[in-house]
């Protein structure tokens, strides 16, 4: 303790040196860590692997990122309200299922039955969160029996034989706009959202608010179940919209399709520096740990690396994260 | 300006527009309060003042919507009024500044200034230039430069504090709670309070202010309120009391009547003697006890005095120093080391750290006394249970047999109950962190007389307290920590609140004539 209050004396008061950006480093610590890792990992891919730099293997990554993102930042929201949401696999499986079932190839059905696939994951986080907050139950009890629920229900509307997206709904998600692919502008569109909303708005602040102290911030006067349902709402919506750029990417009615999705978001959230216990963390760490995972894969698979050991790495990353992270967090 | 009060004249100031009336409020196994009533006046600061344990933080809780009385009801402007969150009773204007901190360690200053607050630009967005010029603006109130930009999680417990004060500044309040506003505040500081509470006062606010200083409690308010064992002793005007006085009204009998006669120890061998012990937050930790003497540890929270309590148990590992008993140097890494060695802790949290709760009173007795009740790997009964039968006279534990469940005790009794394991096979050395918290005064009278018995029988007693007047009644010596190491020593019968208060709060290290620092 006498450290730390040493450490932030010379911070605030020996700072005459460019202040500014000594306090944004400081606070942004493991978002820029995570970050100058994904900028390695991306050098030592395009060392060892000529596909990778070729210019068709960037459109490539980005669709195979874009879905994960989403999600990721659903997951992001409810870690930083001091929740976990392992339903969100599920719920993208079902709004796959959802739509696939639901949409002919006119622009009023495609358009109904995107919001019936939003539908879905604002209902499952609505449930999440109505349950979490009358039975004051765990997050990760309510959420796993969830994930069991919803899927579920994603076998149960699963059409026989299996209902497939229209052609024509793919491009709007998979193109390019103006030279630019589509999926990138997603991706970095939903993470500046996403960044914004949790900076400027009461909302955001209030679920760091929750994640940081849940029993201090009720008795400041605010309502954390309302704040718990919303960041629940927020998870499931995002999940749900990964689900429909799956959809249009895969263009299969696949009840199993969101499988690896909770699991993985929740990886990439804690690759990104947000704290397990809430509280603090950004989308932004949340978007390199995405992108950690996807070029690692993406250049595995280029360099005929077997599927197994992509899991071992994935493990030991995280392992490597949470060590680095946790250490900071005691010293 | 944040800061403005609804405008009232002195008019209105003798009649209350809070008030509670006949409030009742249990919680299992204990009456926390009891038919009290209260109540508070615009321009007003009405003290609250009672013992640990008395009702005062209850009361509090439910004047601002945290609990729910059982009984009785709430009267706002002659209104009768439900408050059923924390949220409803800041709707009316109730601001509530609590003891323990409630601020958000990874959000800023200015973020928890301004919670639920937040200025927003015209399209609803948080606008964070407004929200650090407001917090400066309120900070300034204050008298502190505190940066509104720093995570919370920086900041010292005297700066904690200042910003908890903040928070309750930030709107319009008609109703200002304090519950210990002062307690990590220096000299300097506590005036500056005082003047935000005469510019809320004649703002026309009304101010509960809850301390233990006694003298800030009759320099500051116009009534007192005491509350004891959770019942109303009386209401008075300030100006009717003394400080003496108000004490007797606290504890219900003189302070010579609470305490045993004190008897020095003969023995001049120290007991336990540690020299330049270092660990965590402790630094040039060095003192001695005596065979039956009793040794306080004062200071304000976050000292150190917790994490020596601890590590002279093997809870916190040390750095440096050294630790002997009876002459003889101790390697003290684990509680198991610490107990071979001759040295018991009873915790501040019993319900945690103490007792078994589930288990009965005979099975929390014997749980450290195991090794020696066990025969053959079998645990012996007849010796557990006369053990604990012993110890449950010998302690006077209210019990209606071994066999009850220690939940159901009452916390006096309870405190017994962990005296009772280590007393099996009595220690060199007693710690004791906050020997009569959560504990009503009758109890407390009994527990002051067993240490005082355990002393006199030769063992030592190291005792750490956050109430002032306890190690004074009881220590033969009271050493102060402040910031991680003693600050100072008073001998016991010389110590005042006052000088002990000065040395805790770093208004001023006095080291000097009279009192010596032991080596």
């Amino acid at each position: 303790m006498t450290a730390q209050s040493t450490l932030s004396a010379t911070t605030t008061t020996a700072a005459p040196t460019r202040p500014r950006l000594r306090a944004f480093v400081k606070r942004n610590r493991n978002t820029l860590l995570i970050w100058i890792v994904l900028i390695i990992i991306t050098i030592i891919a395009a060392l060892i692997s000529e596909s990778f730099t070729n210019p068709r293997n960037f459109p490539n990554i980005m669709r195979q990122s874009a879905a994960l993102m989403l999600v990721g930042i659903g997951q992001t929201i409810i870690m930083l309200a001091g929740g976990i949401d392992l339903s969100a696999g599920s719920t993208v499986s079902l709004t796959v299922v959802v739509m696939a079932a639901l949409m002919k190839p006119t622009p009023e059905s495609m358009i109904a039955s995107v919001l019936a696939g939003l539908g879905v994951g604002l209902i499952v986080g609505f449930i999440n969160g109505t349950v979490v907050n009358r039975f004051k139950l765990a997050p990760f009890m309510v959420t796993l029996a969830t994930l069991s629920l919803v899927q579920g229900l994603a076998l149960q509307f699963r059409q026989n034989p299996q209902a497939t997206i229209p052609r024509e709904f793919s491009p709007f998600f998979i193109d390019e706009l103006f030279g630019v692919p589509i999926p990138f502008l997603i991706i970095i569109g939903s993470t500046v959202i996403a960044w914004l909303g949790l900076r400027y708005t009461r909302l955001g602040r209030h679920i760091y608010a929750v994640g940081s102290n849940e029993a201090a911030t009720r008795l400041s006067g605010m309502s954390t179940n309302r704040i718990k349902l919303l960041a629940f709402m927020l998870s499931g919506l995002l999940a749900s919209m990964g689900g429909v750029f799956l959809a249009a990417r895969s263009r299969a009615g696949d009840p199993f399709i969101g499988e690896s999705f909770a699991f993985d978001a929740i990886t990439v959230t804690i690759l990104g520096g947000t704290s397990l216990t809430g509280g603090s963390g950004s989308v932004w760490g949340t978007l390199a740990g995405v992108w950690i995972l996807t070029i690692l894969s993406n250049v595995l698979n280029l360099t005929g690396v077997p599927a197994n050991w992509q899991f071992v790495l994935k493990g030991v990353l995280l392992v490597a994260a949470v060590m680095v992270y946790g250490r900071r967090r005691a010293s | 300006m944040p800061f403005t009060a609804p405008k009232r004249s002195k008019a209105f100031m003798s009649t209350p527009f809070f008030r509670v009336e006949n409030i009742s409020k249990s919680f299992p196994g204990v009456k926390a309060l009891a038919g009290v009533s209260f109540d508070v006046a615009a321009g007003e600061v009405h003290a609250l003042v009672g013992e640990n344990g008395a009702g005062k933080s209850t009361l509090m809780k439910i004047m601002s919507g945290v609990y729910q009385p059982d009984e009785g009801q709430l009267l706002w402007e002659g209104q009768p009024i439900m408050l059923r969150t924390p949220h409803e009773a800041q709707a009316r204007g109730i601001r509530i500044i609590y003891q323990e901190f409630n601020l958000l360690p990874d959000l800023t200053v200015a973020e928890n200034i301004l919670l639920n607050r937040e200025p927003r630009n015209r399209w609803g967005l948080i606008d964070w230039r407004a929200m650090n010029q407001q917090a400066a603006a309120i900070l300034a109130l204050l008298k502190t430069n505190i940066s509104p930009t720093l995570p919370a999680s920086e900041l010292t417990v005297a700066q904690q504090q200042l910003v908890e004060i903040a928070k309750s500044l930030a709107e319009d309040a008609r109703l200002i709670i304090m519950d210990e506003p002062t307690a990590a505040l220096n000299a300097l500081e506590v005036e500056h309070l005082f003047g935000v509470i005469e510019r809320l006062k004649t703002a026309g606010a009304g101010i509960i202010f809850i301390s233990h200083r006694l003298e800030e409690v009759l320099h500051i308010s116009d009534r007192v309120t005491v509350l004891k064992d959770g019942c109303l002793v009386g209401t008075h005007p300030t100006s009717a009391l003394t400080k003496p006085q108000i004490v007797t009204l606290m504890v219900g009998r003189d302070l010579k009547d609470i305490f045993p006669a004190k008897h020095y120890p003969t023995h001049k061998t120290p007991l336990l003697e540690v020299r330049q012990l270092q660990s965590g937050v402790l630094h040039d930790i060095s003192f001695q006890i005596l065979p039956g003497e009793i040794v306080g540890f004062a200071g304000l929270e976050g000292q150190g005095q917790r994490e020596l309590a601890r590590s002279l148990f093997g809870l916190e590992p040390v750095r440096s120093g050294t630790i002997a008993v009876n002459g003889t140097a101790v390697r003290i890494q684990s509680p198991r080391q610490a107990i071979r060695a001759g040295i018991a802790l009873v915790s501040d949290d019993r319900k945690r750290d103490g007792l078994a709760l589930k288990l009965s009173v005979r099975e929390n007795i014997a749980l450290p006394n195991l090794p020696m009740l066990t025969r053959g790997g079998f645990v012996g009964a007849r010796a557990e249970r006369s053990a604990a039968q012993r110890m449950i006279d010998a302690l006077n534990i209210r019990t209606p047999s071994a066999e009850q469940s220690v939940r159901l005790l009452s916390g006096g009794n309870q405190q017994k109950a962990v005296l009772g394991k280590w007393m099996v096979q009595p220690p060199s050395l007693m710690v004791i962190q906050e020997p009569t918290r959560g504990v009503d005064i009758g109890a407390k009278m009994e527990i002051y007389h067993l240490v005082y018995q355990m002393a006199r029988d030769g063992m030592g007693i190291l005792i750490v307290s956050s109430e002032l007047l306890e190690l004074i009644g009881l220590c033969h010596r009271i050493l102060v920590m402040h910031r991680g190491t003693i600050a100072a020593e008073f001998p016991g019968d010389e110590a005042t609140e006052e000088s002990i208060m000065q040395v805790a709060t770093g208004t001023d290290v006095p080291l000097a004539s009279g009192e010596t620092k032991t080596i």
